[in-house]
């Protein structure tokens, strides 16, 4: 790099306590502007491992020749570290992995040292390796003249989550920038802190969605399956709807489904909706019946809700439907729990509700879910859908059960995703920007030709 | 070698029309197996087959050759074939870098495109589906950190969320690179506060190497027509009612495919492509969607005049946004 492109970090860096008025002032706004910059670089990237990288960019861009920040993040330490000839490099190190003697020493007492590096041999060498975590950087370090590496604890809420090594190139030091430096470390500390907490808090929430995100669907011969899921939280992104395939592995024609919806919305509402997907599976263990598994569901979820649970007291609906096939004859059986009814659409581009009237699941202990039965002939297509579909709010009206068939009509015979997409669009046409409930649609298509 | 690639391609390039004409899914992921037997690459086999039969695609709903269902159904078949391209692609150790839709976009096909030539070429891209709103978008980044995001417009009616996707992204201090058919013009991708613009995959990779790694919040927009944007966005709905209403194209309980039922459904894309002008400061927006949708009109058997008249109706409902009404008269 060129000498002038470095003046910027001698000027943040002179010592001008002896100099003139204009050239003091002239320097303390410069640190207040960097400082400034820096504050918000920290807080904007709330990535740790891309926040470590923009900070040590933009250390080594403005104001030092060498930089290393590590700190510890979950189960790791973060290290991001370079110099000003080359791109920063970050790794994750697990915590059992120690730390350089002088780099862990100021992340356990808090307090900064001074690690004088000796021109040659191995006593430089000895020197670098007690300070700089990579090995790479180390040995480049040694065949340059840096003369000496001041390390700083990075300090927030009275807690010392990590360190910053700074070094200058040909013997510069920092004698003159003691102040400097202590407003630079508070910033990092501080920002850096923000950005641990959220990544923490993210981690947690990230394992919790994982764990209540549906399941992936299986792959049956002849037939298709697409689905499509909106949540109403978008930053949250899990919802109150749900929906399961499962297929028996002893018996992979023998489909069971699900499709529901929870009152509510969020997280609260997917971790009952989690609830109510393992019930079901549960129960498709002992029945088969759509019918009996949603009572034996209904049972489960009227105890719990009789605990007293914040979580159990919320209302669900659900459909849940078997396919079973008998050589062409393909099958579909469905009970429903207070959703809105299954669609057919057939082939020729008609479309049949499939009326299956039980309550609400969760309310009344013993109830009924009566069945209803239908051939899936090829080129019909089984659609469930929650009432986020029919009920998302447009201009003047809803989006209604005569839009959804009309739509679904027009797509008679098309592939499951075409069908899928095909709802997804003219839903979110209607919606334009308006706020919506949870949306869920799961579509089956039983294809035309062999196999099926 | 290129003619040799040419040849290849092009002897599967009818045959792949025909799976994805017929909706045949199987057939295409037969197609795609054989082309790839036959020694053609990755890159090749979605330039020269699948992007070539997206192409004609788009051709047969414009000329009215295709209903929207057969469209659905065929791009149906391309997302799958190239989906399953993408999940066989070894990924090389690197940084991530995320491909996302324009919001309420549902053409994820260039997206798909993209992610699965950047795979090819070893980089660890992941495509985040059609339609990807604000909230998803930063969520993706703080738990992924990506080196960059490349975010797709097919439609220029899509502009205005584009920018705020823009922002969000740059929020995160993380390079945005955009591209697709939504960028005829340069100044649009510039105004919009995008960090880069790529025209093809091979660009984006060429682009991808000289990125900044980190970039500041993007700039607010000041011109006149920005802050028309923004009533006219916000208005959206309304303008579109009276517009309809003042166009009077009868009973609409009609085919999808009818010239009165397409119009209709398009004019709050052209509302959106008002606010697009607007907010890019280009009013070769609207021209480029004016004549697109007279052709599509006439395609159908409708009069193209009725266009002029959804013009005349919608400079009617802007009277008060002068540089609106400069851009509808272009």
């Amino acid at each position: 790099m060129t000498a002038t492109t470095r003046e910027r970090p001698a000027r943040l860096l002179a010592d001008s306590r002896s100099a003139e008025p204009r050239a003091r002032l002239a320097q303390a706004v410069s640190r207040a502007e960097f400082l400034l910059r820096l504050s918000r670089s920290v807080s904007a990237v709330q990535n740790p491992d891309r926040g470590l990288e923009a900070l040590v960019e933009l250390l080594l861009d403005e104001v030092v020749d060498v930089a290393q920040v590590v700190v510890r993040s979950g189960p790791h330490h973060l290290v991001s570290s370079g110099t000003h000839v080359d791109e920063p490099t970050t790794v994750r190190r697990p915590l059992a992995d120690p730390l350089p003697r002088d780099a862990a020493a100021t992340m356990e007492t808090g307090l900064a040292t001074e690690v004088v590096l000796p021109r040659h041999g191995s006593a430089r060498r000895e020197a670098l390796r007690s300070v700089v975590v990579d090995p790479d950087l180390a040995a480049r370090l040694e065949l340059s003249e840096v003369e000496l590496l001041v390390v700083l604890p990075l300090t927030a809420r009275g807690r010392t989550l990590g360190s910053l090594v700074v070094g200058r190139d040909r013997g510069g030091d920092f004698s003159g920038s003691h102040a400097f430096l202590g407003d630079l470390t508070d910033r990092i500390g501080v920002g850096l802190d923000a950005t641990l907490l959220v990544a923490e808090s993210r981690y947690v929430a990230d394992v919790l969605r994982r764990s209540l995100a549906p399941g992936r669907v299986p792959e049956v011969p002849g037939l298709q399956i697409a689905t499509h899921v909106r949540v109403a939280h978008e930053s949250q992104a899990v919802g109150g709807d749900f929906f399961d395939v499962l297929s028996d592995p002893a018996h992979p024609d023998d489909l069971m489904l699900l499709c529901g919806d929870v009152t509510g919305k969020g997280v609260e509402a997917a971790v009952h909706a989690k609830r109510i997907r393992n019930a079901v599976r549960t129960s498709s263990l002992v029945h088969r019946e759509p019918g009996a598994v949603l009572a034996l569901t209904n049972r489960v979820l009227v105890l719990e809700a009789d605990q007293d649970d914040e979580f159990s007291e919320r209302l669900a609906t659900a459909v849940c439907g078997r396919l079973t096939r008998d050589g062409d004859r393909l099958e579909v059986t469905l009970a429903g729990a207070g959703h809105p009814d299954a669609l057919i659409v057939r082939a020729d581009g008609s479309v049949e509700a499939q009326e299956g009237q039980g309550v609400a699941l969760g309310l009344l202990d013993g109830a009924d879910f009566p069945e209803t039965t239908a051939c899936l002939d090829p080129g019909d297509t089984l659609v469930l859908y929650t009432d986020g579909v029919t009920e998302a709010r447009g201009v003047h009206d809803l989006f209604g059960q005569e839009r959804l068939e009309a739509t679904l009509a027009a797509v008679a015979g098309m592939p499951a995703a075409a069908v899928a997409e095909a709802v997804a669009v003219a839903v979110s046409d209607h919606l334009g920007e308006r706020a919506h409930d949870d949306i869920a649609l799961v579509v089956l298509h039983r294809e035309v030709g062999a196999g099926a | 070698m290129s003619t040799l690639t040419d040849e290849v391609g092009a002897a599967h390039r009818e045959d792949y029309w025909a799976a994805v004409s017929a909706a045949d899914t199987d057939a295409a992921h037969a197609v795609a197996a054989r082309a790839l037997e036959a020694g053609l690459g990755v890159e090749d086999f979605l330039e020269q087959v699948v992007v070539e039969a997206q192409r004609r695609v788009g051709e047969r709903w414009a000329a009215n050759d295709w209903s929207v269902a057969q469209e659905h159904a065929a791009t149906a078949v391309s997302e799958a074939v190239v989906r399953r391209l993408a999940d066989t692609l070894h990924v090389g150790p690197g940084p991530l870098l995320l491909v996302a839709c324009a919001e309420r976009e549902w053409h994820a096909m260039p997206a798909l495109v993209l992610t699965t030539v950047l795979r090819a070429r070893g980089l660890d891209a992941v495509h985040t589906g059609a339609s990807t709103s604000r909230d998803e978008l930063v969520s993706t980044i703080l738990d992924r950190g990506p080196r960059a995001v490349l975010l797709s417009a097919s439609l220029s009616s899509s502009l205005p969320r584009l920018r705020r996707q823009v922002e969000a992204v740059r929020g995160t201090g993380t390079p945005v690179v955009v591209g697709g058919r939504a960028f005829t013009d340069a100044r649009r991708w510039r105004t919009l506060g995008a960090t880069a613009y790529a025209e093809s995959p091979a660009r984006a990779l060429e682009v991808l190497a000289e990125l900044p790694r980190h970039v500041g919040a993007a700039p607010a927009l000041h011109h006149p027509g920005a802050a028309e944007a923004r009533a006219v966005q916000a208005g959206a709905d309304r303008i579109v009612g009276d517009v309809l209403a003042a166009l009077d194209l009868g009973n609409l309980a009609l085919p999808p495919d009818d010239w009165r039922v397409v119009l209709a459904t398009h004019t709050s894309h052209v509302v959106d492509s008002v606010a697009s002008a607007l907010l890019c400061d280009d009013p070769t927006v609207l021209s480029e969607a004016r004549a697109w949708l007279r052709d599509v009109v006439a395609g159908r058997g409708g009069d193209p005049a009725a266009v002029d008249r959804l013009w005349d109706a919608l400079a009617h409902e802007l009277r008060d946004f002068p540089v609106a009404l400069t851009m509808l008269a272009g």
